[in-house]
């Protein structure tokens, strides 16, 4: 079987963005099928709404193509666009009657209570417990252990300070545990 | 530093993006990708009636905005004083109005159009100017140079949407024609 090295991988990614780039269409939506669900899921773990969750993905890859002009380094454009769905899930988020935020000034960090060695939780009990926490725990817990961003990320994106970030986020972890831990 | 729980999600983070969309999303998105470049006939014309519209409305204010200053040194900020990359976004869109401008041109468009057109592209520039002499006042601010970048694309999609309809409508009398010969 032939195999692809990484650096024609990144050649071929390269010439379909430049190809978006110039409007075209078969090369748009070969990038929309590389990675929408990645950006769903994304999405989906902010809004928690199926239906809003894809019209949000959506949304931000014609925003994408639209702005690609101004991307000067195609190579960054899936962190890109991971940004462009997290700050646009966060705004519908913040809209939303039932959103119940950040509370800020809270800066005292408690201790995340340690795990047990064997971790007897599922995929699906993570995520549910995940649903189950306040927004404001749920969106900084899936920024930092889902999106990979680090505090100064998060603050940055919820402007939010770094501290209002760590102490948010070893609350959510410590209620999450108690979720998990409620249901087992 | 990374706990047991972290490692346990890094480890199974894959798993965790199992949602999947509705069948028909890729269609619904195809959709609207075509709907950004494309419009039936009848729709342009809708369109061309809203850009009137858009126009009357935008000159209206322009008129109460202060005259742009003189291009004089320090008194005007343009895009590719920004940052190289702004000089190339401003570079990108310049390119590209001319391209749509010299296709216009060799369509032989009707003066009537073209005279709209313009004018409603100078509308645009002097705005542009006026948000030139906005970011020499206060350097870097985002919204502005948003602003610019928003100036440059309304007067390039100005220009593709008159393309588009031009080539409807040619294709459309070609189609008659043929109908008829």
């Amino acid at each position: 079987m032939q195999t692809i090295s990484p650096s024609s991988v990144q050649s071929i990614h390269a010439d379909m963005l430049k190809r978006c780039k110039s409007g075209d269409r078969h090369a748009q939506m070969q990038v929309y099928h590389l990675y929408y669900k990645a950006m769903y899921n994304t999405a989906l773990r902010i809004v928690k709404d199926r239906f809003e969750a894809e019209d949000l993905m959506q949304e931000s890859f014609l925003k994408a193509f639209y702005d690609l002009p101004t991307l000067h380094d195609l190579s960054t454009f899936t962190a890109w666009l991971k940004r462009i769905v997290v700050n646009k899930s966060i705004n519908s988020l913040r809209q939303k009657a039932t959103y119940d935020g950040f509370v800020e000034g809270l800066e005292t960090t408690p201790e995340i209570e340690p795990e047990k060695q064997d971790l007897p939780y599922s995929v699906q009990e993570v995520k549910a417990a995940m649903e189950a926490l306040p927004d404001g725990y749920r969106v900084v817990l899936s920024l930092y252990l889902f999106e990979g961003f680090d505090h100064e990320e998060i603050a940055e994106i919820l402007s939010i300070t770094s501290s209002t970030s760590r102490s948010q986020y070893n609350r959510g972890r410590n209620q999450l545990k108690q979720l998990l831990i409620s249901k087992n | 530093m990374e706990d047991s729980f972290e490692k346990y999600i890094r480890e199974q983070r894959m798993q965790f993006d199992d949602a999947e969309p509705s069948a028909k999303h890729a269609a619904v998105f195809e959709k609207k990708l075509a709907g950004k470049e494309h419009s039936n006939p009848l729709k342009m014309i809708w369109w061309a009636a809203a850009v009137i519209v858009l126009f009357v409305g935008i000159s209206t204010v322009m008129k109460n905005l202060p005259d742009a200053p003189q291009e004089t040194e320090n008194t005007s900020m343009a895009l590719k004083e920004v940052s190289p990359e702004m000089a190339e976004v401003e570079a990108f869109y310049t390119q590209e109005i001319v391209q749509s401008k010299n296709m216009l041109s060799a369509f032989g468009v009707n003066q009537n159009q073209i005279e709209l057109l313009n004018k409603n592209l100078e509308l645009l520039e002097h705005q542009y100017d006026y948000l030139k002499s906005e970011l020499a006042v206060h350097p870097g601010d985002q919204r502005i140079i948003t602003s610019m970048i928003e100036n440059y694309r309304t007067r390039l999609q100005l220009l593709d949407k008159h393309l588009l309809f031009i080539q409807k409508y040619q294709n459309h009398q070609n189609q008659s024609s043929h109908e008829n010969a």
